[in-house]
């Protein structure tokens, strides 16, 4: 980076205006008063005289007799009568409530940890669940595992939150404690309650009936399912069809690597591998399981010292182009050509041949490339970017290492990505990663295949695990209305349940049995970590249970008729009696799932109940792969030209933090910030810089998109470093029978669902853009908590830090701190007269800025494991987010490139307490609420602190929250809807919302606080203190044992998370932690300690930028080194 | 006569005599003041609480003249941060046989046995539990870990009192932060005054004099019990089973050698004594006092989880 290099957030920081972070500047408030008089929009601010007035007369009926004065007055006395009154009478109106009996091996208060798996985006991912007291609260990966190492993604880590969705149970705000749960059966528009024996008699009915039946599965890959699969396919015959169904499954990558490889297999990336990545418009550390985003992880730590290089060929910003450090703008329809032109520079270098369509297309195309693309600077000359991916790839080749060209995601599961992947598949090929650095798995799921057999009849139609085509698959809405019988057997009341005839709802995988193959030769068992919630059954015991309704069931499935115990188990919620498949004679599923297994162990010479609780325990193992059936390879067809056309056209990514939307209702997720975008809460449409200047479009304006028949209104946001001529919108979000939470946010936003545009064509659909000149807010993180001063994200390149390591200890060191003495080693100013010693534990942590890829999964784990509610969108919109951590997205370019805001590059930076040695929040609290503990941490007193917010104000970082309301009381932050008067009734008299009423009556949602952290009251500041907790815990184990634990024996949520293991904890007194060694690292750098002196407990690890140096950026490091040094 | 004046003495008017005309002013502030202190000292301390219990579970017999280990029951205490109320398999364990004839302990069956039952304000309680009012409460911001303490040979009475006295259990200590800090003024832990990082051993949670504050609590069963096997295994013997050490605490204690009433309890329940004959020589002998109350439906394991 040279001097001359922009950067910046937001615009704010591009256009050199001052930090607007703070909502009470004064400057600010009067622009803000401006803009929004100006836009018309003021629905709140802007109020004329009568409807104030008409708002204080329904105030004074509310509250009567009250004016501001008396008001502060009443609320004193209330104050006081409050506490008169908890003293007397009662104090502590609770009960205790004892266990029956307490189940072996545990203990009251102590967490126990189970091997089990969830499934997120469709993918399976190995956790360890913690449990307190029967409830799990928080989820890891599986430490143990070979391919997840203990990291997970924000997905995983909120999924123990779907399982307490009050949705699940059907509760009405209105009504607390009725539960509407159980089997629902629709008759005239309604829905009727029903018993599992009638449903069962019913559906059995049909299903003996029934000529063609079809079973619509979310993906189904572990051995038992598979086994059950089979089992129902032969008891059916003929008459069955299952189909395991993903939206995001990649058919056309199938049906590439059919076409080259002369197999049908799903390719599974080997990202750890490779010593070179080239992403052609492919998220995969969005998009991509946990294991995949780990091995980036490995991946870019590297091989013999040389980090992976990353490029990515897009059109869009995606977050793995955001991570990239070469990034080649191209459209869409020239992604193919682009793969076949590198390809064909490696089939000559290497002296192998094209396709022979291919070969005589691609003279053209590669003149036409060489002008659509921008080049690549390199040693003081523009090499075309074709030329220097090719380069680059051979380069690996020729050193002996990997290279692997990747494209996945949901952006190109659809037909129209065939050709890229054909390419792609070939170029593998040809770079010899085909077999090594990527491999053929069966499918999981297809897309295409349910298109297929939905435009067939059908008698019945059974819907099970999660899949939801009614939502996400075009038109199957309309093909599902016309099914004679449809039972839904999914755990959520989803868009599909509720055009059923029947809804049998199932389990949550924390619920349920089950199994899953993450990759061939590695399989998964599935346990239960808590009774069903809710009055539910297994998929699979209810698919049996129609069977033997029917009188079809096959003889495996038979068991002894048990009795019904004489307290048969309820369920935990809604305290109904659970359905019992033993007591009618079925095999329980767990027993199958236990068969199966049994099998399974058995032919590795392991038996008996040893071998299964083993097994249990680790929650995996190696089994023989499964081949993926063969194909017949195929002749290879040349690409279309790409028509010159100027018109927009549309790109569908998957949403980067709900995911394929079945998350959608979780308000964690909701409230996750978007790696690159840092929206929540809300879809979008991005728009290049280009093209909003040629519409005239800003950030925040409606747009509404025409794409074929249909037309969206979508919230518009300029997004840096996108392609001229593609919108880019995101699948996952406008759900519409989600969930409370997912429609408090749809209320005032936008419904539009992108897997219905362009008949679930991913890219390529001909989109035009019309202006509504009306203005939606999107809830945008960015630009709040700004920090001034000194750059506090740096990166460096590669190339330059080979010959200069020592660039980040350069860092100007303007201040006079410097001059001062304490006493310590380079010796600086302190306002405290003496230095605090910590000679136990000093804890500290180190984040690899070149490792974070901005993904929010230390967000989420942080959420969950500090009880941080979610604040709702317009909390947000206020800067009232609550996380502890943040993660800054920062985009530099060069000066001259910076308006366009074209081609940027990246840098995400987490943001968190530094537990700062001079922590200037300290010497401000008038309540010492926040104060130094004995092992470093700057320590937030919640009972002392009476809400000054001093310190937030006096944080150079910004990392201080405030609870503003009863966050903890309410589901998604307060209700802002209707008017001001009730409003502020609603919420002085702390209800918050009807949501928050129903869920303090008797919602599981209280079942996920973690019981070691406070649940935080209005009005205090919270902020991170390292997980404080498992300090404790740490010690507490140390006094036990009387000696030292090792480094990495516990660590915080964050770091404990990260899928690439970015952030690294540990103690600083004990030499051998990674994190002394770290710190050391000539990349580290302290954010603002030159500048404000504060001497933060975290150090950053600047980023590499593995690209060639520029010409200003080898000038600077020879005017810094001198000519001969800098060779 | 001529007004002259006003006399010194109505100028000054003595002390008394401001008394007396300000008199009811005064008592009432003084009795503003107490009723003030006394609803302050009442709002924040809930010394003495002692609600009415849905069963009127007796502390003085059990632990008192039964002489239950407190760890029988709240055996939660040395393993976790809380002390825990049993299990109802707890309570059944002994009370299926044990004063199964009177009222409170018929109840008892029968709540455990029809798994719901209707408390006094007419709740609906499932679950084949006793619902028990909470006695101690601490607020939710403190962190209170049982088992650090039991480990540091706190004694359970340090805390709540001589509970083995207490028919109706009540709060014995004010449980404010001042009341922890009494003790915790000179504790001594990693990093803190008085360690030295580099040596594990000093490495301490508990109050520094110990001792001092040991001498001035009653004898808790749990601590008299812990040391009296402590300083039999001392003595290369096996367990507390052996002759105590010329002790005055050790004294007071009733001797390991066959209790009458054991020997009856056994006599009257052979499965259980055939139990205890299964067990190695040593551990029979060693079975503490407590567990005279074992019966035929109690396993070890119903206990020692």
């Amino acid at each position: 980076m040279t001097s001359d290099t922009r950067f910046w957030s937001c615009l704010d920081d591009l256009a050199g205006r001052p930090a607007g972070s703070d909502e009470f500047a004064p400057d600010v408030a009067a622009a803000i008063a401006e803009l929004r008089a100006a836009q018309g929009l003021d629905r709140e601010d802007a109020v004329d005289a009568p409807t104030l007035d008409r708002w204080r007369a329904e105030l004074q009926a509310l509250l009567p007799g009250v004016n501001r004065r008396s008001f502060l007055r009443l609320s004193g006395a209330a104050a006081v009568l409050a506490a008169i009154s908890g003293c007397g009478g009662d104090p502590h109106p609770d009960t205790l409530v004892p266990l029956a009996a307490q189940p072996e091996g545990t203990t009251l208060g102590e967490a126990l940890h189970y091997a089990t798996v969830v499934r997120c985006n469709g993918a399976p991912c190995p956790v360890v669940a913690r449990c307190y007291d029967g409830r799990p609260i928080k989820l890891d990966g599986n430490p143990d595992h070979p391919l997840i190492r203990g990291r997970s993604d924000a997905r995983v880590q909120a999924a123990v939150l779907d399982l307490y969705d009050p949705d699940r149970g059907g509760l009405d705000p209105a009504a607390p404690r009725q539960y509407r749960d159980g089997p629902r059966q629709r008759s005239g528009g309604q829905w009727q309650p029903t018993g599992w024996g009638e449903l069962d008699r019913a559906v059995g009915e049909r299903l003996r009936e029934a000529r063609r039946i079809l079973w619509i599965s979310g993906p189904l890959d572990g051995p038992a399912q598979r086994a059950f699969v089979e089992l129902l396919q032969r008891a059916l015959g003929e008459r069955l069809r299952h189909i395991a169904y993903h939206p995001w499954a990649e058919d056309s990558a199938v049906e590439a690597r059919a076409r080259v490889l002369g197999e049908r297999s799903a390719p599974r990336w080997h990202l750890e591998r490779a010593a070179v990545l080239v992403t052609f418009a492919s998220d995969p550390l969005a998009h991509g399981d946990v294991a995949l985003q780990a091995a980036y992880g490995r991946f870019r730590r590297g091989q013999r010292g040389e980090p992976g290089q990353l490029i990515a060929v897009e059109p869009v910003l995606t977050q793995t182009g955001s991570c990239a450090d070469v990034r080649v703008r191209a459209a869409m329809a020239d992604l193919a050509w682009v793969a076949w032109a590198v390809a064909g520079e490696i089939a000559a270098a290497e002296g192998a041949a094209l396709p022979p369509a291919i070969a005589a297309a691609l003279p053209e195309q590669r003149a036409r490339l060489a002008a659509a693309l921008r080049p690549v600077a390199q040693d003081g000359e523009s090499v075309p970017a074709v030329r220097y991916i090719a380069e680059r790839l051979l380069a690996a080749r020729r050193r002996g290492a990997l290279a692997l060209a990747l494209a996945s995601g949901p952006t190109h599961s659809g037909p129209e990505s065939l050709d890229l992947h054909i390419a792609v598949c070939w170029l593998n090929r040809l770079l010899g990663a085909e077999g090594r650095a990527v491999s053929g798995a069966p499918p999981r799921a297809t897309r295409d295949g349910l298109s297929a057999a939905l435009a067939e009849d059908w008698d019945l139609v059974l819907v099970s695990h999660g899949a939801n085509p009614a939502f996400d698959l075009p038109g199957a809405a309309e093909r599902l209305r016309a099914v004679p019988c449809l039972v839904s057997l999914n755990p959520t009341r989803d868009e599909t349940a509720a055009l059923a005839h029947w809804q049998a709802p199932g389990l949550h995988d924390l619920e349920s049995w089950g199994d899953a193959e993450l990759a061939p030769g590695q399989a998964e068992i599935q346990q239960p970590v808590i009774q069903p919630l809710w009055d539910t059954r297994a998929a699979e015991e209810s698919l049996a249970s129609f069977l033997s309704a029917a009188g079809l069931m096959p003889p495996e499935l038979a068991s002894e008729r048990a009795a019904v115990p004489a307290q048969p188990p309820l369920s935990v919620v809604s305290r109904k009696q659970l359905w019992q498949a033993s007591a009618r004679g079925l095999l329980p599923w767990r027993s199958f799932v236990r068969r199966v297994w049994s099998e399974l162990l058995a032919a590795q010479g392991q038996g008996g109940e040893a071998a299964w609780r083993a097994l249990l325990q680790r929650g995996f193992l190696a089994v023989p792969p499964r081949a993926a059936p063969p194909a017949l390879p195929h002749a290879i067809a040349a690409p279309p030209a790409p028509a010159s056309a100027s018109a927009l056209t549309l790109v569908c990514s998957g949403s980067r933090t709900v995911g394929d939307g079945s998350q959608l209702n979780n308000p964690w997720l909701q409230e996750l910030p978007d790696p690159v975008s840092k929206v929540c809460w809300d879809g979008w449409a991005a728009l290049s810089p280009a093209d909003a200047a040629r519409l005239g479009v800003a950030d925040d304006e409606v747009i509404e998109l025409a794409v074929g028949e249909a037309r969206v209104r979508l919230p518009a946001l300029v997004q840096d470093g996108q392609h001229p001529g593609c919108v880019e919108v995101f699948l996952g979000w406008g759900r519409s029978a989600a969930g409370l939470v997912a429609d408090i946010t749809a209320a005032d936003g936008w419904r539009a669902n992108a897997y219905l545009l362009a008949g679930g064509q991913r890219w390529g659909a001909a989109v035009t853009v019309q202006r509504t000149g009306l203005r939606y807010e999107l809830a945008r993180t960015q630009h709040h908590h700004r920090l001034a001063g000194e750059r506090v994200a740096r990166d460096d390149v590669w190339e330059l830090h080979q010959r200069d390591p020592g660039q980040q200890r350069r860092q100007p060191a303007h201040h006079a701190w410097e001059r001062g003495t304490d006493g310590r080693p380079g010796g600086r100013l302190s306002i405290w007269g003496r230095h605090h010693t910590y000679p136990g534990h000093r804890w500290g942590m180190v984040i690899d800025l070149d490792l974070c890829t901005g993904c929010g999964a230390c967000i989420v784990a942080c959420s969950a494991e500090n009880n941080v509610p979610a604040v709702g969108r317009d909390e947000v919109r206020r800067n009232r987010e609550l996380h502890w951590i943040r993660i800054d997205r920062y985009y530099s370019a060069p000066a001259a490139e910076a308006a366009a805001r074209l081609d940027v590059a990246v840098l995400h930076q987490p943001m968190l307490c530094q537990q700062c040695d001079h922590a200037p929040c300290e010497a401000v609290c008038p309540a010492n609420a926040t104060m130094k503990s004995e092992e470093g941490i700057n320590i937030q007193v919640y009972n002392r602190c009476i809400g000054t917010r001093y310190c937030a104000n006096n944080c150079p970082y910004k990392v201080r929250r405030f609870n503003w309301y009863q966050y903890s009381a309410m589901r998604a932050g307060p209700q802002r809807a209707g008017e001001p008067a009730q409003r502020i009734a609603r919420n002085l008299l702390g209800e918050g919302s009807a949501i928050a009423a129903a869920e303090r009556a008797h919602a599981p949602l209280h079942f996920v606080l973690n019981p070691e952290v406070t649940v935080r009251h209005r009005g205090v500041m919270e902020k991170c203190n390292f997980c404080l907790q498992r300090q404790r815990a740490w010690r507490r184990e140390e006094v036990r044992r009387h000696q030292r634990l090792p480094d990495g024996f516990l660590t915080t949520a964050c770091a404990q998370a990260c899928p690439t293991e970015a952030i690294v904890w540990g103690d600083l007194n004990d030499p051998e932690a990674r994190v002394s060694a770290l710190g050391e690292d000539p990349r580290a750098y302290r954010a603002l300690d030159a500048e404000s002196n504060t001497r933060p407990k975290i150090a950053y690890l600047a980023k590499l930028r593995h690209r060639p140096a520029s010409a200003e950026e080898l000038a600077a490091l020879r005017a810094a080194l001198g000519p001969e040094a800098a060779r | 006569m001529v007004s002259g004046p006003p006399s010194p003495s109505a100028a000054s008017p003595s002390p008394l005599s401001w008394l007396a005309r300000w008199w009811p002013l005064i008592v009432l502030a003084g009795v503003l003041a107490v009723g003030a202190w006394q609803w302050w000292w009442n709002a924040f301390h809930d010394r003495g609480y002692a609600p009415e219990q849905p069963i009127a579970f007796s502390h003085r017999l059990h632990a008192g003249e039964l002489k239950l280990d407190c760890r029988y029951c709240h055996f939660n205490a040395e393993r976790g941060k809380h002390a825990g109320i049993p299990p109802m398999s707890v309570c059944m364990g002994c009370h299926a046989v044990v004063a199964s004839d009177r009222p409170q302990i018929q109840r008892l069956a029968e709540i455990a046995q029809q798994g719901s039952y209707t408390a006094a304000d007419g709740t609906v309680h499932e679950g084949g539990v006793v619902h028990w009012r909470r006695v101690h409460r601490l607020p939710d911001h403190v962190y209170f870990d049982h088992r650090a303490h039991v480990a540091a040979g706190v004694a359970c009475q340090t805390c709540h009192g001589p509970v083995e006295e207490m028919t109706v259990l009540r709060q014995f200590a004010d449980l404010t932060m001042q009341w922890c800090l009494d003790c915790h003024r000179g504790t001594r832990y990693v990093g803190g005054p008085g360690t030295d990082p580099n040596d594990p051993t000093t490495w301490r949670v508990g109050v520094a004099d110990y001792e001092a504050l040991r001498a001035r609590e009653r004898r808790d069963p749990i601590v008299v019990f812990h040391e009296r096997r402590l300083r039999g295994s001392a003595a290369g013997a096996h367990g507390h089973g052996e002759a105590p050490a010329p002790d005055a605490a050790a004294a007071e204690e009733p001797a390991a050698a066959p209790d009458p009433r054991l020997a009856a309890f056994l006599a009257a329940h052979p499965a259980f004594a055939a139990k205890v004959r299964e067990l190695p020589a040593w551990r029979a002998a060693a079975l503490p006092d407590s567990h005279r109350l074992m019966n035929a439906a109690t396993d070890c394991s119903t206990c020692h989880q």
